[in-house]
Parts: structure tokens; C-alpha cells; sequence
């Protein structure tokens, strides 16, 4: 979902939660986690926003889109056997 | 309506709803620690005459935890439902306008959950606030049924975020143990390397090779199965943990 997301487009959270088919109450713990590794930003709306609260757009970093494209070509793992070193589950 | 308006509508989370929310937690909480101490003391010889004690106090703030949690599930759906009303009676011009009319329903329910999330996530309540907003504009209005439901969601949300603050230092040794690999090879082989001790010394060097060995090699096998799955749940951390390390 983060990886998909544009300057255009961004991903924020009722979006994330619509499209990946997840709960607020799963979606937000992993975003804060991927937010406090480094692996994604967070930034407030900048443009107008008449009547409504400001949304916060995520985006992930350098660091985090290396390691989502490292997730995705990764190997499916086997009662989770491999070493995190050599690439987590995250 | 701006939001500033809206926040003060809702002057935060009542000090009930707070106890609703804490109350489980803490008692829930203390209930879980009397029971681990109470049953590992009985395991002790001669067991310890506190334990029963433990036990009881225990099994009584269990009681009272199931107790908390009914309450407070029957009081925020009583909050959610008395707050459709109390919007609608608010700003009857309001109701024009779908999407601020989503953005206040479950304001009580998101103040709770900004309040459980703790001061330094204030930035979570405009942020949730802009989601229980919808997006009409990209055909997404929420019904009143999936609000509460996000809101719910944001309750979930907080309580998880300030658990893990709460368990993230004692993650610390864990995931030390967990990040490198001789580590946990050094640890699952001093493990095992005691059960095998333990069991020579206790029924001799026969039972060890008759029987023992099968319980060894299944404790090895489980542990490196746990430990795979610790490091799935411990994904992210492990891994900037390595970035970081080879940043320096």
C-alpha cells in the first residue's frame, strides 16, 4: 500500500485501512512501528482542507522501501527458520 | 466547523471513561502477576503458605477484570448511541454536510482513545478525527455502524501502543538475544545442554539415552521454532536494529 502510494495519491490512514482491508486497530501499532524504524514518514496535509480535520499522509523512506522490496523478493520461509539478520519478516 | 470547535465540544475523555478503560487493564494486570507468582511458588518445596493467598487474590482481580470488561464494552456502546443525538441536536446545519457530520459521531470514543494513547501521540486525535472524516470525495461516506468501529479500532490502537511502551524495555534482553545468531544457538544448546544434565543426574545415563534424548531434541526443536516466531513478531525492530548497526 505504502510502496504504491504517489505525491499525487498519498497514503494516509482511512485509506490504508479501506484498501489493505485492515482494522484501525491493526493499521496505526504498525504504522507508529514503521514510523519510530526510520522505515516511514509521516506529514501533515498542507493544502486546504475546508471542513474537515487535517490528514496526516505517510510515505516510506529510502530505508523502507530497500527493505519492503528485500520482503518481496524474499523466499517464503518455513516455520520462520531463517535468520532475521538476513532479512526479518517486517 | 473547524476542529478546534469540535475539540472543545468534547472537552476529553470523562474521568468514567478513563476508569472504563484503565480499570480492566490494571486489575487485569495485577491479576495476571499474583497468578504467575502464586504458581510458581507452589511449584516450590515446602511450598510457601502465601501462595493459596496469591492464588486467591489472583483468581478474585480476574473476576473483577471480566467484571471491568463487560462494563466498559456495555458503556462505550451506551457513549456511541447517546452520541448520534447529541450531534444531531448540536448543529442542525450540520446534517448538509455528510462529511463533518461523520468527523464529530464517536468524538467521546476517539477522546478516550487519544487520552489511553498518552500526551506525546496528541497528534493522533486530529489524525483519527480526519478518518472518522470518511473521504467523500472518493466515494468513501462511513455509515455510523463502521465510525464506531474505527473508533473502536482507535481504542484497540491506543491501549496496543501503550502496552508497548510499557513492555518495550523488558523486549530488550530478548531481542538482543534474538539478533544474532550464535546467540540464540548458544542459548537453545545451554538449554537443552542443562535439560541433559539435569536428567543424567537425576535418572542416570540409561533413561538419558532410552528416553531423555527424545524430550531434548523436542525441547530443541520447540525452542527454534519459538524463536523464529519471536523474530517474526519482533520483525521490524530486529531489522533496524541491524541497519543501525551497520550505519556505525
Amino acid at each position: 500500500m505504502l510502496l504504491t502510494s504517489t505525491a499525487d495519491n498519498p497514503a494516509w490512514g482511512l485509506k490504508i485501512c479501506e484498501e489493505a482491508d485492515l482494522g484501525s486497530g491493526t493499521v496505526y501499532p504498525i504504522l507508529e512501528r514503521l514510523v519510530d524504524a526510520g522505515w516511514a514518514t509521516r506529514y501533515e496535509e498542507s493544502g486546504e482542507h475546508p471542513g474537515r480535520p487535517k490528514r496526516y499522509y505517510y510515505e516510506l523512506t529510502a530505508v523502507g522501501q530497500q527493505a519492503a522490496h528485500q520482503a518481496k523478493e524474499r523466499k517464503p520461509r518455513l516455520f520462520g527458520l531463517r535468520p532475521a539478520a538476513e532479512g526479518g519478516t517486517a | 466547523m473547524s476542529t478546534d470547535e469540535e475539540r472543545t465540544e468534547t472537552s476529553g475523555a470523562g474521568p468514567v471513561a478513563v476508569v472504563a478503560v484503565l480499570a480492566p487493564v490494571l486489575s487485569g494486570a495485577f491479576a495476571a502477576i499474583c497468578l504467575l507468582i502464586g504458581y510458581v511458588l507452589r511449584l516450590l518445596v515446602p511450598e510457601p503458605m502465601f501462595a493459596q493467598t496469591l492464588l486467591t487474590i489472583g483468581w478474585v482481580f480476574g473476576g473483577v477484570t471480566a467484571a471491568a470488561v463487560v462494563l466498559a464494552v456495555v458503556g462505550l456502546l451506551l457513549t456511541a448511541l447517546r452520541n448520534r443525538p447529541l450531534e444531531q441536536s448540536l448543529d442542525p446545519e450540520a446534517t448538509a454536510s455528510t462529511h463533518i457530520q461523520n468527523a464529530r459521531a464517536g468524538l467521546r470514543t476517539l477522546d478516550l482513545a487519544s487520552f489511553v494513547a498518552g500526551e506525546h501521540r496528541s497528534h493522533l486525535r486530529e489524525e483519527w478525527a480526519s478518518v472518522l472524516a470518511g473521504d467523500p470525495g472518493n466515494g468513501i461516506v462511513l455509515s455510523r455502524r463502521r465510525r464506531l468501529r474505527y473508533a473502536l479500532g482507535f481504542l484497540w490502537a491506543a491501549l496496543r501502543m501503550r502496552l508497548r511502551d510499557l513492555t518495550a524495555p523488558l523486549w530488550t534482553p530478548v531481542d538482543w538475544l534474538l539478533s544474532v545468531e550464535t546467540r540464540t544457538h548458544a542459548f537453545i544448546t545451554l538449554t537443552v545442554g542443562a535439560q541433559v544434565v539435569y536428567i543424567e543426574y537425576e535418572d542416570g545415563f540409561h533413561a538419558l539415552v532410552t528416553e531423555g534424548w527424545g524430550w531434548c531434541a523436542g525441547c530443541g526443536i520447540a525452542l527454534r521454532l519459538f524463536v523464529g516466531r519471536l523474530r517474526r513478531i519482533r520483525g521490524i525492530e530486529l531489522a533496524s536494529a541491524h541497519s543501525d548497526s551497520n550505519d556505525v
